[in-house]
């Protein structure tokens, strides 16, 4: 397997991230599609560690998990947040700061 | 065998992730993103990083997914009906996560990158274990490491702040939340609640 092979992949699952978070208007699939993305950028790094060796990609992803994971606590708290005071996770319906 | 392997991992990857963005019910979405995500663990293991597939199975599947649906049971969210509304707007999401996977790959099969990946170098035996690993982590990236759990204090903190119900909404009144007392409470009574919340434990 070369390089270009596992990084086309990771361009992919990225393409799909971004393609969700734009049409997806549930908040907790938009940051599924996040989640999406940053698994996207692991593979990138994972992959560089391998081709030019070195384990520096692999603490980076990890690091990366880590903050994911953060991330994903406090959005879903929002969104927790969000829901109990508009009894929906719509985007659509949240224009507060519409002008 | 190898190529094989990764070409059939590839296919469910991209399937799945189609799956997560495509379908409409956002349980079943989140289980796709989890098939994802055991996929790219084992892509993680061809890649001779085993610590690295461990974690991705055990925080990512695990624990951030096992969040996810939590939250998606807790609220119990329905199906959602039509995607975006307006015709506009799923053209200009399609065209955007076109273009930007065809940018990433475009930047990704530029000459340097394909000519430093035509082979795989030889690895030494102990790369990508959790010894390997961990060494340069608590060497070169200490302070990232050290910042990353204080980080990671403060998300705690804050998803508990975030979550911990201050105003009652019309729906969930205030007696329907044992545990939470109002913000503006706390401020007013002072020292006389004894619910052992902790925030008048201060002095």
């Amino acid at each position: 397997m070369t390089l270009t092979a596992y990084l086309i992949l990771s361009a992919a699952l990225f393409g799909f991230g971004i393609l969700g978070m734009l049409v997806r208007r549930n908040m907790i699939v938009m940051l599924m599609c996040v989640e999406l993305m940053l698994n996207a950028a692991n593979l990138a790094l994972a992959g560089f560690s391998r081709f030019i060796p070195g384990v520096d990609g692999q603490v980076l992803a990890f690091l990366v998990i880590a903050i994911a994971a953060s991330e994903a606590a406090v959005g879903l708290a929002l969104v927790v947040n969000v829901a109990r005071a508009r009894q929906t996770v719509d985007v659509d319906t949240l224009n507060l700061l519409k002008g | 065998m190898d190529s094989v392997l990764f070409y059939i991992l590839a296919v469910v990857a991209v399937a799945s992730a189609g799956a997560v963005v495509l379908h409409r019910n956002p349980i079943k979405s989140a289980f796709a993103l989890i098939v994802v995500m055991l996929t790219l663990g084992i892509i993680y293991l061809q890649l001779s990083a085993g610590f690295l597939a461990v974690i991705q199975i055990m925080v990512y599947a695990g624990a951030v997914m096992v969040l996810f649906l939590f939250v998606l049971f807790l609220l119990n969210v329905g199906v959602e009906s039509p995607f975006a509304q307006r015709w506009y707007r799923r053209t200009v999401a399609g065209v955007t996560g076109l273009l930007m996977g065809v940018i990433l790959a475009g930047l990704f099969l530029s000459r340097g990158l394909t000519a430093a990946g035509e082979h795989s170098p030889p690895l030494e035996s102990d790369f990508g274990t959790i010894e390997a690993v961990g060494e340069v982590l608590f060497t070169r990236y200490l302070l990232p490491f050290e910042l990353l759990s204080v980080l990671l204090l403060a998300a705690i903190v804050g998803a508990v702040l975030v979550t911990r119900p201050v105003w009652p909404t019309p729906k969930f009144p205030k007696e329907l939340w044992p545990m939470a007392r109002n913000a503006s409470d706390i401020l007013t009574e002072g020292e006389t609640g004894d619910e052992g919340t902790g925030e008048e434990a201060a002095p």
